[in-house]
């Protein structure tokens, strides 16, 4: 496509084609990007926009952008529409599930690449388990087991689950991610300090673990993002209102009540920030987790 | 001491999980009385029961509608991103959102935008001409309407993935098949579609498994009411188990789920894993 429209601009310039040629390419390809992103931002930005704006100008032209200013419906959507309560208990609920997923994954994680011991094999086969076996496959025997354990309806009937992958990113995505980590540190630091009397733990927890920092800082921030928007697993085991974190709080919420629009986009709204302001720290970690490789050579 | 906690809890929410949904998949149990040993009984309701084909022809046609679309679009995505254009990096930031994003949060903002009276999408059609449609309202409308949320809300990782795999192609080769006068059509076939091919892989077979999943954007996009053009094998499993309570029956259906995803999952490794090239050149 480029090409066509490249070629096309060189025949009516008067500059050497060459050139010509690229710049017409440069402008087609700034329109698709610009496109795509327009299409992926829209949302956030009609977001932001209707949760600022006033109820009246809603109904009149519901998609017109920024055309008031009326920030009360944050503030109605945090006390009246309780979306600060439900803030506090996805927090909750999400700062456990990262703590404990990245803590067990990276010990796990640890020992399948640097260690050996027996049944190395076996351990290996029950994490690719976990992996491969799909969340439908579970949610109902976890319904009995969580009441039995009298945890259904609490921050935990979620948590567990959720570390154990059923959100997504649980212990064994975690142990597979950390674990290509720790193949492609290099021996000679462990070594050293094997040398220097150092124990396991200790060559683990003083030298592997920090050179790991940029893959815990991806797998904490992914593991973070899953937990804070899952939905299904709230809806099955947090029925009450007690603990009721965004998610299914934003889902009742909307389809409470259709019309205010204002305050489900402030609801919304709330919701996303936490998600865009470490989606927007962790960017030049993200970039880190993948130029590590420089470390390796 | 390293291993232990992690693996415990694995072995306790998944592995064991899985044990007790296949014991469970062959009781009648309706939380109420209690359960009832009938073998391959719910199995054979399976068979018979209409809603199960109904619900997989949907979940097949929803599948089949949004991998391929949202495959093509990341791979022409990743290739005009890859790019070392100026502001490029603000670009694949912004492709990034949907996925940070809620699927609940960005149904909300596809109900309004699909609403017949007022939607966006209707006021985009009615400059050219055509009449409002009510997207969400008959199914030959709503499924192309979820799977469209679908594709719009993992585009950006899938490029990432692609991007990603892109710029693990060593430029030396490109240079070679510029010397040898190959366009840039030539070079997408014999250089960058081969050499891609494990990431194109990975990324249909994710997309596979996720897809076949769908229930978050199905549930919130239809606001409570699932139609049954929307009603997928997981809203259907979900339905039995959590709202009929016919739990035996709902484990069966999970259990059935898992067999054909497998039976996918193996077919496209022995047969697309051939196609794939892992060694360069």
């Amino acid at each position: 496509m480029a090409q066509a429209a490249g070629r096309s601009a060189s025949q009516t310039a008067v500059a050497p084609p060459g050139r010509a040629r690229r710049a017409g390419g440069t402008i087609l390809k700034y329109v698709i990007l610009g496109f795509f992103a327009l299409i992926t931002i829209y949302p956030l930005i009609l977001v932001v926009s209707t949760a600022l704006k006033d109820p009246l100008r809603i109904t009149v032209n519901p998609f017109q952008l920024f055309s008031s200013w009326h920030p009360q419906n944050i503030v109605d959507a945090w006390r009246i529409g309780q979306f600060g309560s439900f803030f506090f208990n996805t927090v909750k609920i999400t700062v456990p599930v990262v703590v404990l997923v990245v803590a067990l994954s990276v010990l796990a994680a640890y020992a399948l690449a640097r260690l050996n011991f027996p049944g190395k094999g076996l351990v290996f086969l029950l994490f690719t388990l976990g992996l491969m076996i799909p969340f439908t496959s579970v949610m109902i025997p976890l319904f009995y087991q969580l009441r039995d354990m009298g945890l259904l309806g609490s921050i935990w009937a979620v948590i567990l689950p959720a570390v154990a992958g059923s959100a997504g990113f649980g212990i064994p995505l975690g142990v597979f991610l950390m674990r290509g980590f720790y193949l492609d540190l290099p021996n000679e630091l462990a070594e050293a300090a094997r040398v220097d009397g150092a124990t396991e733990f200790q060559v683990f927890y003083r030298v592997m673990l920090p050179l790991s920092a940029p893959g815990v800082a991806v797998l904490s921030v992914l593991v973070f993002f899953q937990t804070w928007n899952t939905f299904l697993l709230p809806l099955l085991y947090l029925p009450g209102t007690e603990n009721r974190p965004l998610a299914t709080g934003l889902y009742q919420f909307a389809a409470g009540r259709t019309q205010d629009y204002g305050l489900i986009a402030a609801g919304a709204l709330i919701m996303a920030v936490p998600v865009l302001v470490i989606f927007l720290i962790a960017q030049r970690q993200f970039v880190k987790g993948v130029t590590t490789g420089a470390l390796k050579g | 001491m390293f291993i232990g906690p992690g693996l415990l809890h694995s072995i306790v929410f998944i592995i064991g999980m899985v044990v007790v949904s296949a014991l469970v998949s062959t009781w009648r149990w309706d939380l109420v009385s209690p359960p009832e040993f009938i073998g391959l009984g719910n199995y054979q309701r399976i068979m018979a029961d209409e809603m199960f084909w109904l619900t997989l022809k949907n979940t097949a046609f929803f599948v089949l509608l949004s991998v391929p679309t949202g495959l093509a679009l990341s791979l022409g995505l990743a290739l005009a991103a890859n790019t070392k254009l100026r502001g490029v990096t603000f670009f694949r930031t912004a492709y990034f959102f949907p996925y940070i994003a809620s699927m609940i949060s960005v149904a909300i903002v596809f109900r309004w935008l699909y609403n017949s009276d007022y939607g966006l999408m209707n006021s985009f059609l009615g400059w050219f001409g055509i009449n409002p449609i009510d997207w969400l309202g008959q199914c030959s409308t709503a499924m192309p309407a979820v799977a469209l949320l679908a594709v719009w809300k993992g585009l950006g990782w899938n490029m990432t993935l692609f991007l990603a795999g892109l710029q693990a192609i060593p430029s030396h080769l490109y240079e070679a098949a510029q010397m040898d006068g190959a366009g840039r059509w030539r070079q997408f076939w014999d250089i960058t579609w081969p050499l891609l091919s494990p990431t194109t892989f990975f990324v249909g077979v994710t997309s596979v498994l996720g897809s076949f999943a769908v229930f978050d954007a199905a549930y919130a996009l239809s606001g409570g009411n699932i139609s049954r053009c929307l009603t997928f094998y997981m809203v259907y499993t979900w339905q039995q188990g959590f709202q009929n309570f016919d739990m035996g029956y709902a484990a069966a259906l999970a259990w059935v789920l898992f067999a054909i995803l497998g039976v996918i999952t193996f077919v496209q490794f022995r047969v697309l894993s051939k196609r794939v090239h892992y060694e360069l050149g």
